[in-house]
């Protein structure tokens, strides 16, 4: 992100989700500093599900632990079981305490990305940037409704479309060859010795 | 195997972040961080708040007592923004990891949660010029590698 990036989110709606008030704060003040003058905040996940449904917003923050419905169920149930449109909005899980198991949820739920707190507005600026222009493909089948979890084989990063390096893959992958990889095989993907290697 | 369809995604808030006008990033995380600023003092009062009851719930220490004071912990380092050094932070990440991963009966879990709750009451307010926060962090280290080691060996 460069400073001199131009944003525009005065027309945006997000829906913060956090059963702490001052958390609440925390993020509508970062939101309210980008330009975002719509912000709706809800204490609990039935809470927010309701919102949902009555009204669609542009970009979601839940917390992990919220009251109620946690934040994975809610991004699950938003994912699954809400219509096209409203369950392709960004979602991003905000968390204190960041263990695997909880990130590999958190990409299992269908979550855009999983934020550790405490929130740094460059981090979060950089994610927001990144949902809105994402070209991220989104994927439903039996066991998973959301953003394409595979991050391999995404060729270059959208902001060096022609690559930064001579070994990037190109943008454009084809067809599959083979079969669909197994939900083993998924999980095998983000294991930490494995991307290390 | 499942069907799976594919579609691209086209975030609404895409088109609306196209639209004319706006503000640069720069201003726009120069904004933030001065909302920031005017939350300071209210989020150090809430983590005095929350030591306190740390504090309570840790003395003596109860099973029973543990998701609150994960809860409590979790709070902190969300509030941890606001304190100068990132010890702050580190400590009520490491309490937190210990009260996630260590067994809640074991004495070492007990004595490393009294030592945590005393170490953030040592770190809050401070700046880096006032305190070794690492050698503290690196004796908290130390506890939360002893108490996984001893999870480990109760769970094998």
């Amino acid at each position: 992100m460069l400073p001199s990036t131009l944003i525009n989110l005065e027309k945006a709606r997000a829906l913060i989700a956090d059963s702490n008030s001052q958390a609440q704060d925390i993020l509508a003040s970062v939101l309210v500093g980008f330009g975002l003058r719509n912000v709706v905040r809800v204490n609990t996940g039935r809470e927010a599900q309701d919102e949902l449904r009555a009204r669609p917003v542009d970009l979601i923050f839940t917390d992990a632990q919220i009251k109620d419905v946690d934040g994975y169920d809610l991004i699950a149930w938003l994912r699954r079981q809400t219509n096209e449109t409203l369950r392709q909005t960004p979602a991003i899980l905000v968390s204190a305490h960041t263990p695997m198991r909880d990130v590999v949820r958190a990409r299992d739920c269908g979550a855009s990305f999983m934020v550790a707190k405490p929130l740094s507005p460059h981090v979060l600026l950089e994610r927001i940037l990144w949902v809105a222009r994402s070209d991220r493909a989104f994927i439903e089948c039996d066991v998973y409704v959301g953003p394409d979890r595979r991050w391999r084989n995404a060729g270059p990063p959208v902001e060096h479309p022609d690559g930064r390096r001579r070994d990037d893959q190109a943008a454009e992958i084809g067809q599959a060859a083979d079969d669909n990889l197994s939900q083993t095989e998924l999980d095998q993907l983000v294991k930490p010795q494995r991307t290390a290697a | 195997m499942s069907e799976v369809k594919r579609t691209r995604m086209k975030p609404r808030l895409a088109e609306l972040m196209k639209q004319p006008g706006g503000i640069y990033a720069a201003e726009a995380l120069e904004r933030a961080e001065q909302a920031l600023e005017t939350l300071r003092e209210p989020l150090l009062g809430s983590i005095d708040e929350a030591l306190v009851e740390l504090d309570r719930l840790s003395n003596p220490f109860s099973v029973q007592a543990v998701p609150a004071l994960y809860r409590l912990s979790s709070d902190i380092i969300n509030f941890s923004l606001a304190e100068q050094i990132s010890g702050v932070e580190r400590a009520a990440r490491s309490l937190c990891e210990l009260l996630d991963e260590a067994s809640p009966t074991d004495p070492t879990t007990r004595a490393g949660v009294t030592v945590h709750v005393a170490s953030l009451k040592l770190l809050h307010r401070r700046a880096d010029s006032e305190i070794d926060q690492g050698s503290i962090l690196e004796g908290l280290g130390r506890i939360l590698a002893k108490a996984r080691e001893t999870a480990k060996a109760e769970a094998a």
